[in-house]
């Protein structure tokens, strides 16, 4: 299956203003680029443009994103960055939604520049080593001049007040002869939404700087910088110690540095060629290379390379120590550039392992922040307001598998409260309205607020939407988010989307999230390119009106069959997820035949199993189409973030899409009863060999694999029943076994509550009724 | 002497199944609620600690894996 490519890298300047000596593009092993043109020509971009736009229409991609690098890419001029701008958005915004970031050293940034990224939505992260002592050690002028006056003007220009949502982040090279807390009180005084610290370049030809035998520096430099930032409560998120975290926790790190995430990331050149991450140039010269390019290959093509393709195959792909090594998990192996050594290649640790070794557990035994503000618990709260309950009958119910109506709206009940309770705290922290997309936000609020005193019901019915809770917690988590004053503007698509279903008129202000401003369940106006950062819709009671700019409405379509209605969502902007992603826009055929897939899966299920459909009625709001990752035979999802909705392939045969759908509302299901009750000790960190995965699962992951699977047991058992030749026993015993082990091994863990003994005990009564089977 | 699992069962079964920190906020309005959020000690924060201490609010670290650039 071939691979989806969602990040491209593209090196528009191949020369730079600065003179830094340890940069990787210029002073390592890789000398390429003295043969390579110094800006990447009209053409070259428009081609690269078209490869792009081809492979997310093939792939039916819902966004893209695409680093503008270099060099330094402020270089072009305004001139040639707004015309690469412009093909960039034209050719790439009819068919997916666009990310557009820029990485710059800062030293060009301007008022011209930042109305160009303002226009054609583009963020900005940039490069800075620390204070001013610890800046000039490298980042310098090839005359020997300073460039940190320069870059802190950059950072205050993105600082102010209507450029603050373009401001993506810093970039930080460590270099362990400055002083880790003087660099960390430095960078954070520019207040970036995020920071990274990255390791300089490395391998084992060239090993890093700093080292006497047997130390680990950078474990001692990162250590303290990581104790200091815990500290003082992680006042931004950086990311080198979230991905370790995140991969350590077996979430996607999101990043190259950590973990064993697939690689899905091509660079492009100045002249057009097809290249690895760039990181590899301090491997050896031509490292990058694929030997393909824009004009002759399609992305398909350079993402099947075979140097890519080895680098999808998780830890299996990993020399022999790190596949033995106890915290892989989180390291990965390093980054891949850092693994080389003259010989062997890749095959071999990071050249930072030891370091690697040091800090990871430092990392990953950190309190996180909420732990770290434990609740005070017993005291009764001020305000009026009880605790959700659960009757018996419906808790053991969900036990025993399927739960009823009941239960299903009990669990939906719990998650309107807390959607509110996050709505309310994201508008709390709403900034003082200063800039565009912060008056749109208060707008919107105020919006919001006043419907929901005259028309409660059709709030509840958009605050109960599943991207609605996605949007908040995004907003909400550790890790800031870049252009958050953007995000927080959805708040008037909330209560456009709510004065819509009122059916009150309201004009209101919108932010433009990847091309097109939403409405959470009713669709999205997709505007122009260069639209800038909101748009107006006009609401009445016979739709939705553009009002400040020429816009096509894509409404949110919707899915009916055996007394289950759901949107099929193809638009919101928040129905993405760590674990899959979801297609674009369905063009009317596909559409047509997602939703007969879809209708013919559920009038399966209900007539294979009506109890477990009869939850699906009361829950389910939602089903996002995804793409393919290539990663597993069939694919589907849910999110812990967004209560009532699955994620599917679609089309598919309805007797496989019935069981996704199955498995997946399981776990819906059991998250909300999960953040409703203690079910197990959380503090427990034990790890569980399972038998449908080879990776071991911490307790909550064994309990949501063994509740997915008692249903997909109880499925084949009922195919079984009617057509009982040896292939479906097979399986029904198969997943039935499953879910025996399980069970015991649950049982037996000594992590479950009091409630959660009763919830597996409850799971173990329905597997016991099926003793007489074969 | 700590009650076994058994009486706690029986305790909660008898008093109903509460929710160890999700208060009723259904009826509540938002107006009202976004008074209550001024209060460092709400339910709003109550329930707003709990998602992020369950990972709820766990998110990508950065929307591009490319090492040399932020999102």
């Amino acid at each position: 299956m071939p691979t989806c490519v969602g990040q491209y890298v593209i090196k528009v300047c191949g020369r730079c203003d600065l003179a830094c000596d340890h940069c990787y593009v210029y002073e390592h092993a890789d000398q390429t680029w003295r043969h390579k043109p110094k800006v990447m020509a009209d053409e070259t971009v428009a081609r690269a443009a078209s490869r792009i736009s081809e492979h997310a229409r093939r792939h039916r991609l819902a966004r893209v994103s695409v680093v503008l690098h270099g060099g330094e890419p402020l270089l072009l001029g305004h001139d040639r960055l707004r015309g690469l701008l412009h093909t960039l958005r034209s050719v790439i915004d009819p068919v997916t939604r666009l990310s557009l970031v820029l990485h710059t050293n800062g030293v060009r940034l301007d008022e011209g520049f930042c109305d160009l990224f303002a226009r054609y939505g583009v963020r900005v992260g940039v490069s800075l080593d620390g204070d001013r002592a610890a800046n000039d050690r490298h980042r310098l002028f090839a005359d020997g001049r300073s460039s940190h006056d320069q870059v802190l003007a950059a950072l205050a220009l993105l600082n102010r007040p209507d450029h603050r949502y373009l401001f993506a982040g810093i970039l930080c090279t460590v270099d362990v002869a400055n002083d880790p807390i003087d660099v960390y009180e430095a960078v954070l005084a520019q207040a970036p939404p995020n920071l990274d610290l990255l390791l300089p370049h490395a391998t084992w030809d060239n090993p890093p700087a700093g080292r006497a035998g047997g130390q680990t520096p950078y474990a001692a430099w990162l250590g303290k910088i990581h104790a200091r930032w815990v500290l003082d409560g992680r006042p931004v998120p950086i990311r080198f110690f979230n991905s370790l975290l995140a991969a350590w926790e077996g979430r996607e790190s999101g990043s190259e540095s950590a973990g064993l995430d697939p690689v899905d990331l091509l660079v492009i050149d100045t002249d057009g060629g097809w290249e690895q991450a760039d990181s590899l140039k301090t491997a050896y010269d031509g490292a990058p290379e694929t030997g393909m390019n824009v004009f002759s290959h399609s992305v398909d093509e350079a993402a099947a390379h075979p140097s890519l393709d080895a680098r999808r195959t998780g830890i299996d792909g990993l020399s022999p120590a790190c596949r033995a090594c106890p915290v892989v998990r989180a390291c990965g192996g390093g980054l891949y550039a850092h693994r080389y050594k003259s010989g062997s290649g890749f095959d071999n640790p990071s050249v930072y392992c030891d370091d690697l070794k040091v800090l990871i557990p430092q990392v990953t035994s950190a309190p996180l922040p909420a732990a770290a503000a434990a609740r005070t618990g017993s005291a009764e709260p001020a305000q009026r307001s009880s605790p959700h309950q659960l009757g018996v009958e419906a808790f053991d119910l969900l036990s025993a598998g399927p739960g009823d109506r009941a239960a299903m709206r009990a669990l939906a009940a719990v998650m309107h409260s807390v959607n509110r309770a996050l709505v309310v705290e994201v508008a709390r922290r709403l900034g003082d309205g200063s800039s565009v997309p912060g008056r749109a936000a208060a707008d919107g609020w105020r919006l919001l607020r006043q419907l929901d005193a005259e028309h409660p019901e059709a709030v509840r019915e958009v605050l109960t939407y599943p991207y609605v809770q996605a949007w908040a917690m995004r907003l909400l988590g550790p890790v800031e988010v870049a252009g958050a004053d953007l995000y927080r503007a959805h708040l008037g698509g909330i209560a456009a989307a709510a004065a819509l279903r009122a059916g009150v008129e309201a004009e209101v202000t919108l932010p433009v999230l990847d091309g097109a401003v939403h409405l959470p369940a009713a669709g999205a106006f997709v505007v122009g390119a260069g639209t800038g950062p909101v748009a107006r819709v006009r609401v009445s009671p016979s739709g939705v009106t553009a009002a400040s700019s020429r816009g096509e409405w894509q409404a949110v379509r919707q899915v009916s069959a055996a007394g289950v209605t759901v949107t099929l969502d193809d638009v919101d902007p928040f129905r993405y997820s760590q674990t899959w992603m979801a297609a674009g826009r369905l063009p009317d055929a596909t559409w047509e035949l997602s939703r007969r897939g879809l209708q013919a899966a559920v009038g399966l299920l209900a007539a294979e199993l009506p109890d477990y459909t009869e939850a699906l009625r009361a829950g389910l709001r939602s089903v996002v189409p995804i793409v393919p990752s290539g990663t597993a035979p069939r694919e589907s999802g849910s999110a812990r973030q967004a209560f009532g909705t699955v994620a599917l392939l679609l089309p598919d045969q309805a007797g496989s899409l019935s069981e996704l759908l199955l498995h997946e509302m399981q776990h819906v299901k059991l998250a909300a009863l999960v953040t409703m009750f203690d079910l197990f000790d959380r503090r427990d960190g034990s790890l569980f060999p399972v038998p449908w995965r080879t990776d071991e699962r911490p307790f909550e992951g064994l309990l949501h694999g063994a509740y997915a699977h008692l249903a997909v047991a109880e499925l084949w058992r009922t195919r079984a029943m009617a057509a009982p030749d040896e292939q479906t026993v097979a399986r029904y015993r198969t997943y039935r076994s499953w879910v025996e082990d399980a069970i015991t091994v649950m049982l037996a863990s000594g992590c479950l509550q009091p409630l959660g003994e009763r919830f597996v005990t409850g799971m173990r009564g329905t597997v016991k009724g099926w003793d007489d089977d074969w | 002497m700590l009650a076994g699992k058994g009486q706690i069962m029986s305790q909660l079964v008898r008093d109903g199944l509460r929710s160890r920190s999700i208060q009723d906020l259904q009826d509540v309005t938002l107006e009202e609620l976004a008074g209550w959020a001024q209060d460092g000690d709400s339910p709003i924060q109550d329930i707003v600690r709990q998602m992020m201490d369950d990972g709820h609010g766990q998110q990508p670290v950065n929307e591009t894996k490319f090492n040399s650039a932020i999102s």
